[in-house]
């Protein structure tokens, strides 16, 4: 098959590559490239791969017969030792298309909204080389043909999240919170390491997802419990469920677009593309399974909770993505696995829309973060405020929005799908958590709406007198990523041959379909479907009433009445400070242990100074032999003459 | 007749003994020298005497050749003796006992 005038393995090293090259170029000679140079060679690498992944897509749609089509290539040999045998080979499926088109496609759009949110930085080029690099990064982590190129990347964008969280590192705060971004992370990773590990003595050195998958079958269900409870461990770390979620919240000490890039649309969501990719494997461990979806309603649920009071706009959309991840992994815990992949497409298109919204309300204001300072903003920032607007609603949950159809198959799966085998009421649990986080949802993002753009403004003057307006970088891609909002959700239109989304995906869960049966009659769906809208218009409605003229009575009543409450989901229920008081202080504990026992004590003490002393011990006895008096030699060598003439003769 | 081998021995180990007794109790540096050369000539008098009775000539010569070096070694003492009396104004090995640990 070719592509254009382009063999096609050769554009999809491309894809993986271009990016790669572009962030070298920017790295190394960055700072002797102009401004217009640099978003040359960044945006232009990232949208010659997005071409390309377009070009592999229409191959592959193009592509005969109804079962997984593949387009793969391989590197080179990387590892080679005794049985154990890893290619650097990397595969295209209609999965990892999906991820790599979402992934080309708004790693775009946010380079091109970056050169107008970042242009009066001094570290511009250093940025577009980060910002690069995570492409690659993301980009070798979809397309891996096996799991230890998918860890590469995996790895990959943890490095570069790092790098982007502390961008502004002369900022301590900011430098920390990259630092607990990537020490959070090693943990998750951690666990994917291991379940790697044990998956290669299963298949006896391969990595190759049809080899795991081939091999599978005669395990014990213990070892394939305790393997996928590893990967979803990882899975924990990377996109930021309960207990692992902490990072994300202080994640947006970043620039904005790398909160939208990489906090919201992608990196986070390596996790349910990793679950999903291991689906086979998943399938036959229910007990994961089941433990998946009640993390994942339960972190939906918890941070829905904690953004209905947080001040930061930023920490809102926050909470909001930990909370819009839960969702993706309930629908992976009811084995609706195309469905969460579904839902992490809907879910980059507004949730870049809102993040690049807010950006450019906090470049509009010069910095300012807190929505309690802002207000009346619509008239200035007409087009940021309708592209909010529409991704607000697409992510409360609104027909016909995107937000929309995703949320609810969500929720019809988990209504619907016929029981996780051993576990009858987990999917009751799941419904109901995914049900209260979306009232939740819809609340706290109407909230934010009304706050930033209704009202008065109640900030500082200064800034509103010398707003920054955005650039037309900014608004396009804002106004793309609104669009898509608005209609994305039609690829997934429920039933029937007009859910395009799900009939492409299908082939990748065939195998796993069977297991989770849908046992409701569809009718039940519209039900469902009104049930969840007017859930979705209760919450608007009570924030409408609440936030439509500024901080209205509703809220501070609430505030005053409740304050014990109120202060524990604006402290995000302490859980920052459970972490210090349960992990950090322990761990600080146990390294001043480390540092002054086995370190001071017991390795320079003992080891180092307590040999020298020793050995100046003896010299302290031995020299008294040493008179300098010539005759006391003298008679010692008499004497031990003497002695030995008497042993030899006598 | 001859003088009994066991004689010559018995005068040779006097000599070779009040060598060491003067080295250990003498103080002057010359009568410790002089210890020394009473120590040697003891030896090359055994040396001589199992030459003699064993009709050997090895002993002769070893004997000539510890009265060369003995000669060396005089000069070389003595001249060190020479060099400590003028660092120190005394030859006294009580007084020179630097190499004290």
């Amino acid at each position: 098959m070719v592509l254009g005038s382009i063999h096609i393995d050769t554009a999809l090293v491309l894809v993986v590559l271009l990016p790669l090259i572009g962030a070298i170029l920017n790295g190394l000679f960055g700072r002797f490239f102009s401004r217009r140079v640099v978003n040359l060679v960044a945006i232009g690498s990232v949208f010659a791969s997005f071409l390309l992944t377009v070009g592999l897509f229409l191959s592959l749609r193009s592509s005969p017969g109804d079962g997984i089509h593949t387009i793969s290539t391989t590197l080179f040999t990387w590892i080679h030792v005794g049985s154990l045998h890893i290619p650097a080979s990397f595969q295209m499926d209609q999965l990892s298309a999906v991820m790599t088109l979402v992934v080309t496609g708004v790693g775009f759009l946010i380079h091109v909204y970056s050169t107008g949110y970042m242009a009066d930085d001094p570290g511009y080029s250093r940025y577009f080389s980060y910002l690069n690099l995570f492409m690659f990064s993301m980009l070798v982590l979809v397309l891996g043909g096996n799991l230890a190129v998918l860890f590469v990347g995996w790895e990959g964008v943890g490095l570069c999240s790092y790098l982007l969280i502390g961008f502004w590192f002369t900022d301590e705060a900011k430098a920390v919170a990259g630092q607990k971004a990537f020490v959070t992370n090693r943990v998750g990773d951690l666990g994917f390491l291991i379940g790697m590990l044990m998956l290669l003595q299963m298949t006896q050195g391969s990595l190759d997802f049809d080899v795991i998958e081939s091999s599978l079958g005669l395990k014990q269900q213990d070892t394939l419990n305790f393997v996928t409870l590893m990967f979803f461990v990882g899975a924990i770390g990377k996109s930021a469920q309960i207990p692992l979620y902490i990072w994300l919240p202080d994640a947006m000490a970043g620039p904005t677009p790398v909160s939208a890039l990489i906090h919201a649309a992608t990196m986070v969501t390596a996790g349910v593309y990793m679950v999903a990719r291991l689906s086979f494997m998943f399938a036959m461990t229910p007990l994961t399974l089941a433990l998946i979806a009640i993390v994942g309603g339960v972190t939906a649920i918890f941070a829905a909770s904690i953004a209905l009071t947080q001040r930061d706009i930023k920490k809102v959309l926050a909470y909001s993505t930990v909370s819009q991840l839960g969702f993706m992994f309930l629908a992976l815990g009811v084995g609706a696995f195309s469905t969460a992949i579904f839902h992490l497409t809907t879910h980059a298109f507004f949730k870049a829309c809102l993040f690049l919204g807010a950006g450019a309300v906090i470049h509009a204001l010069h910095g300012e973060q807190d929505g309690f300072k802002m207000g009346g903003l619509k008239k200035h920032l007409p087009i940021t405020r309708w592209t909010f607007l529409l991704a607000t609603l697409a992510i409360a949950g609104l027909p016909p929005l995107a937000g929309f159809f995703s949320k609810d198959e969500i929720l019809w799966s988990a209504f619907s799908h016929q029981h996780v085998q051993g576990y009858p009421m987990i999917q009751q649990i799941a419904l109901g958590l995914g049900m209260v986080a979306a009232l939740f949802t819809a609340f706290y993002m109407m909230r934010l709406y009304l706050l930033i753009f209704h009202g008065s403004y109640r900030g500082d003057d200064h800034h509103l007198e010398h707003l920054h307006k955005p650039s037309w970088g900014m608004k396009s891609a804002l106004i793309i990523l609104g669009a898509l909002s608005l209609c994305g959700g039609f690829m997934g239109i429920p039933h029937g041959d007009l859910n395009v989304f799900a009939a492409w995906l299908a082939p990748m869960f065939s195998d796993t379909a069977s297991l989770f049966k849908t046992t409701q009659e569809h009718s039940l769906e519209y039900v469902l479907m009104a049930v969840s809208t007017g859930i979705a218009l209760i919450g608007v409605g009570i924030a409408w009433v609440s936030y439509k003229d500024g901080i209205g009575q509703l809220p501070k009543s609430l505030a005053s009445r409740l304050p014990r409450l109120h202060g524990l989901l604006l402290d995000a229920y302490k859980v920052d400070a459970l972490v210090e008081l349960g992990i950090k202080r322990p761990f600080r504990g146990f390294a001043r242990f480390c540092h002054r026992v086995l370190d001071t004590l017991l390795i320079d003490g003992l080891f180092v100074t307590g040999t020298a002393r020793v050995v100046a011990g003896f010299g302290a006895v031995f020299r008294r032999i040493q008179t300098g008096d010539v005759q006391h030699y003298a008679l010692l060598i008499v004497l031990g003459m003497t002695t030995l003439l008497y042993i030899a003769f006598i | 007749m001859s003088i009994p081998i066991s004689w010559y021995l018995l005068v040779a180990m006097i000599l070779f003994g009040i060598g060491i007794l003067a080295i250990l109790t003498r103080r002057n540096v010359i009568v410790l020298f002089m210890g020394i050369e009473l120590m040697l000539n003891g030896c090359n008098l055994t040396f001589l005497t199992f030459s003699r009775s064993y009709g050997n000539s090895v002993g002769h010569v070893s004997a000539f050749l510890v009265i060369a070096i003995a000669a060396a070694e005089a000069a070389i003492g003595l001249a060190i003796t020479l060099a400590v009396f003028r660092h120190k104004g005394s030859v006294d090995v009580n007084e020179v006992r630097s190499l004290r640990g």
